[in-house]
């Protein structure tokens, strides 16, 4: 009936403005904020005072290192493991599905605390290094790396890319570098910016392993300055806001590639 | 005055007009069936009648009453929907007791009820399984019994076989139309498929660009079809350009060969017509046969013999013309080879002269795709 | 939760292809898999094993250690004290508000954006949108709320200016439970869109025709049809909602900066040492939040089983 068809579409935009307004206000706000570092003007002293601060730099390099160690580990550990499930023991894969259940189950502050307690004294005093923290960013960020990297190998029909390739002659090498990790490019790609995502203002880990990261510098600032953490909150919006993009625009209609980029936290 | 009525209704979506004016006046316990292509209307106008789409003009009478403006909740038309759309977290007694529910039939009466719509589908054992537990054919019988369930005043189908095997697809439209017979219930329904529509249906309403192009009995569409698009859409036919050369007399011409036909072509002297001819009206010329002033005889060669299982198709070459004959298939059947030469006689009666609309050529290459 | 998580996610395409896909490749291992597979995924199983398996296992032996590592069950006896109890309550009752009202909104955002009718456009700039702010938590959405809502922010002045709404005479404030759970909420509604948005899309139009086509109204769809086939992806969605904010650490530690107790603040300040430093009273406290949270899933797992019995 197209009398409740209206009635539908008009409550679905009360909805939709609903919605919205909850996204965009804060938003707004923190951006208006942001220009008001100079009084009685509107200004971007605030973005200028932020990218002055030696620690912004700082530590803001020291988390992008961070998250390329995290990627590095995390798609060398898993995407060979995700092929070699998908092709020879698709009969595990509940059993990794269960163990992407487990950053849920352990919420990182639990996490950090047990990986304290395990590798703070010898023979593994490994809490004194960044290897502690890159393989907490790395058990954080598994649910998405293996996630995306299923659904990409589930796309593409792994078994048969596989044996044509070994019809003609390829040996396991050229299978995975030729075959199929170029298929699987949208994928990791999407693994790659939601790690970074993840990692780049993580807070949890890095002020519990005492780290001088860029989360906590960002807390810090909020804790000393007014305007210059609204300022550092429109530049981590738009960081996150460019990484999901580029994966939305990367995995535009590819079949089965609705891309999981839902943040927990 | 008929049961269901259309009064000049259309409808656009945008600026995209499906359904241009119709007038449609379907009886009481009659079963008339909207045949077409994709993109006819046929599907919207049923919408219309079910009250999911409302007539951008136009008027629908049901029981002799205005209900263009009633929302599909208050009509009371039972509609059957080609993905079967029954409630996936109920159970079939459930499904088909839902409209009882709805309309707070007491739940003893509900019972009964849907105890008689099992019997009458032949699925009393199967009351307490979920959809997904059953096959195709069987959620549309599910979908049918829980249709008219409410004792709906009419009964709309939506293309309801078109996802089913070919088999069941044709058991299921005998139990279909022994069901619709059996309850009298004033059906329409939606088919893009001439054979089911001519099996089931009292009549059938063969739409095409939003507007009925006829509407007639099985009999009639098939034999007495009024424009070469009808003609072309149902059954296999000739379907060859001609030129009327004697008015009078009924005589065109394809080519060098010259035709009777039982048709009046008053004006049309020297007018491009189209002609056709079932491929079952020809047969083999005897030799014996007079050839009175009522048949046409064609001398010609065998193209090609198709094997289709109860008739044997030929295809045969006059001049630069194909023709099709068919013919029951019977063991003792010699099959001529291509090139061998043929006789072949039909009645000018046979011969159905249509105007020759350009827009209608879309026919014997229809009729070789079939093939 | 996850893998339903992931359920919900493939949209249904992906999820035939899927199924197609593992059944021809158990078939293809039966007949070859061996021990020798296995092998392949020691590295994996060896990080696991080290950097999930252990550090839990640690906590949960720890938690029944004194201080000098001997047996004890006095940590758990500790977990019963008021303002422990207390803020294992605050946490679960900040998850569960704001796992239902984001998950209220999220759910009819994603309504209006798929079955509601609204233009295409409207609907890729929305996922887009909320994959943006499900991610856009912690430190800088602390901050985005404090401009807002804060006692000088954007929000809260103009309410005092304009329209004469003082927040925070009239008892508001940022760093109290609402303000929390206003905060928490953010990242909620689009998680929820993301995870519901597919089970939304699985709804055929041709259920809701039906049921008006037999009289029902739209209560009356909603109640018999539309919410009980959406039952157990609703349910998989509130939980990990929950989850999602059972968890949350950065956002809470940036806000307030501890001053409310929720029990991920409280075990980061038995890790940093900050007051009443009892590291095996910490381990205790987390084990108490894997119990919860693994409680979580078992019922969720339960009541999905419930309401979905007619699932394939």
């Amino acid at each position: 009936m197209s009398n409740g068809k209206t009635g539908r579409k008009a409550l679905s935009w009360v909805w939709l403005v609903l919605g919205l307004a909850y996204f965009f206000i804060p938003l707004i706000s923190t951006f208006l904020f942001s220009l008001k570092g100079k009084k009685g003007v509107l200004s971007f002293v605030a973005y200028q005072h932020v990218f002055a601060d030696p620690n912004f730099l700082k530590t803001f390099t020291f988390s992008l290192q961070m998250s390329i160690y995290t990627i590095l580990v995390g798609l060398i550990l898993i995407v060979p493991t995700a092929i070699w499930i998908n092709l020879k023991l698709p009969k595990v894969k509940p059993l990794i599905e269960l163990f992407s259940l487990m950053p849920f189950v352990i919420p990182p502050v639990v996490l950090a605390f047990g990986l304290i307690k395990s590798y703070a004294r010898p023979p593994l005093a490994l809490v004194s290094s960044p290897a502690l923290l890159v393989a907490g960013y790395v058990v954080i960020s598994f649910p998405y790396i293996y996630r995306s990297i299923d659904t990409g190998l589930t796309s593409i029909d792994l078994k048969v890319l596989t044996e044509a390739a070994q019809s003609l002659g390829a040996g396991w090498g050229s299978i995975l570098f030729r075959v199929i990790l170029p298929n699987l490019r949208t994928a990791l790609l999407s693994a790659i910016f939601l790690t970074f995502a993840t990692v780049i203002g993580e807070l949890t880990l890095a002020v519990l392993l005492a780290w001088p990261a860029f989360g906590p510098y960002m807390a810090h600032v909020g804790r000393d300055l007014a305007y210059e953490p609204a300022a550092l909150a429109i530049l981590s919006f738009m960081m996150t806001w460019g990484s999901i993009s580029i994966i939305q625009i990367l995995s535009r209609g590819i079949p089965g590639s609705r891309s999981n980029v839902g943040g927990l936290h | 005055m008929g049961f269901i009525e259309l009064h000049g209704v259309s409808k656009s979506f945008g600026k995209n007009t499906v359904v241009r004016n119709l007038f449609l006046s379907v009886e009481k316990g009659e079963f008339v069936s909207f045949l077409g292509g994709s993109g006819c209307g046929k599907t919207t106008t049923l919408r219309m009648i079910a009250g999911f789409e409302i007539p951008s003009s136009g008027k629908i009478l049901v029981d002799g009453k205005d209900v263009s403006n009633v929302p599909p909740a208050k009509r009371n038309l039972g509609m059957v929907f080609q993905n079967y759309a029954l409630f996936p977290n109920m159970t079939v007694r459930k499904n088909i007791g839902f409209g009882l529910k709805i309309a707070g039939v007491s739940a003893h009466e509900i019972e009964k009820r849907v105890d008689e719509m099992l019997a009458l589908i032949h699925m009393e054992e199967f009351a307490n399984r979920y959809p997904h537990q059953l096959s195709g054919g069987q959620q549309q019988r599910v979908a049918l019994a829980r249709a008219i369930a409410v004792r709906p005043k009419a009964l709309l189908l939506d293309e309801p076989l078109s996802a089913l095997d070919a088999k069941i697809r044709v058991r299921l439209r005998d139990d279909i139309r022994a069901i619709q017979q059996k309850l009298g219930i004033t059906t329409i329904y939606v088919t893009h498929d001439q054979e089911e529509a001519m099996s089931i249906s009292d009549r059938i309403a063969v739409m095409r660009n939003g507007k009925i192009e006829q509407i007639g009995t099985p009999f009639e569409i098939y034999n007495r079809p009024a424009t070469s698009y009808v003609a072309s859409f149902i059954g296999t036919l000739n379907l060859l350009e001609a030129t009327v050369v004697d008015a009078n007399n009924g005589i065109v011409s394809i080519g060098s060969m010259k035709l009777k036909t039982a048709s009046s072509l008053d004006r049309m002297q020297d007018k491009p017509v189209k002609l056709t001819v079932r491929p079952e009206a020809l047969s083999f010329a005897n030799p014996a046969d007079p050839v009175t002033a009522d048949t046409n005889v064609l001398s010609g060669t065998i193209e090609t013999i198709k094997f289709l299982g109860s008739t044997v198709r030929y295809v045969m070459k006059f001049g630069d013309t194909f023709m099709y004959m068919d013919r029951f298939n019977n063991p003792q059947l010699e099959l001529p080879k291509k090139g061998d030469p043929v006789s072949v006689i039909f009645s000018k009666e046979a011969c159905r002269i249509l105007p020759a609309d350009e827009e209608s050529a879309n026919s014997l290459k229809g009729t070789e795709e079939e093939l | 939760m996850t893998d339903s998580l992931k359920k919900e996610r493939s949209n249904q395409k992906g999820a035939e292809q899927t199924t197609g896909a593992s059944g021809a490749l158990s078939l293809h291992s039966a007949a070859k898999s061996n021990w020798k597979d296995w092998l392949g995924l020691i590295p994996f199983f060896l990080f696991i094993f080290a950097f999930m398996v252990i550090p839990a296992g640690s906590l949960l032996v720890g938690a029944f250690q004194n201080r000098d590592g001997s047996f004890t069950l006095i940590n758990f006896s500790h977990l019963l004290k008021p303002n422990i109890i207390s803020s294992y309550l605050i946490t679960i009752r900040l998850s569960a508000t704001t796992a239902l009202l984001g998950g209220l909104i999220g759910f009819l955002l994603a309504y209006a954006i798929t079955i509601g009718g609204l233009p295409e456009g409207v609907r890729s700039f929305v996922s887009t949108f909320s994959g943006v702010a499900s991610n856009f938590a912690g430190v800088p959405l602390a901050f985005a709320f404090i401009s807002t809502l804060g006692r000088v922010g954007l929000v809260t002045v103009i309410l005092k200016t304009v329209f004469g709404i003082d927040l925070y005479e009239s008892g508001f404030n940022l760093y109290s439970f609402w303000g929390l759970a206003l905060t928490y909420i953010y990242f909620q509604i689009p998680l929820m869109v993301l995870i519901i948005q597919p089970a939304l899309d699985g709804m055929k139009k041709e259920w809701r025709e039906a049921s008006e086509n037999m009289g029902a109204s739209t209560f009356q769809y909603w109640f018999h049809i539309g919410i009980p086939v959406l039952l157990p992806s609703l349910l998989a969605a509130l939980i990990l909602l929950f989850g999602n904010a059972f968890g949350a650490y950065a956002t809470a530690f940036s806000l307030t900066g501890g001053l409310i107790n929720i029990v991920p603040i409280l075990i980061g300040a038995q890790i940093r040492g900050d007051v009443l430093h009892d590291p095996n009273l910490g381990y205790a406290m987390a084990l108490g939040m894997v119990l919860i949270m693994a409680i979580t899933i078992l019922a969720y797992s339960w009541l999905q089983k419930i309401s979905s019995r007619w699932v394939k």
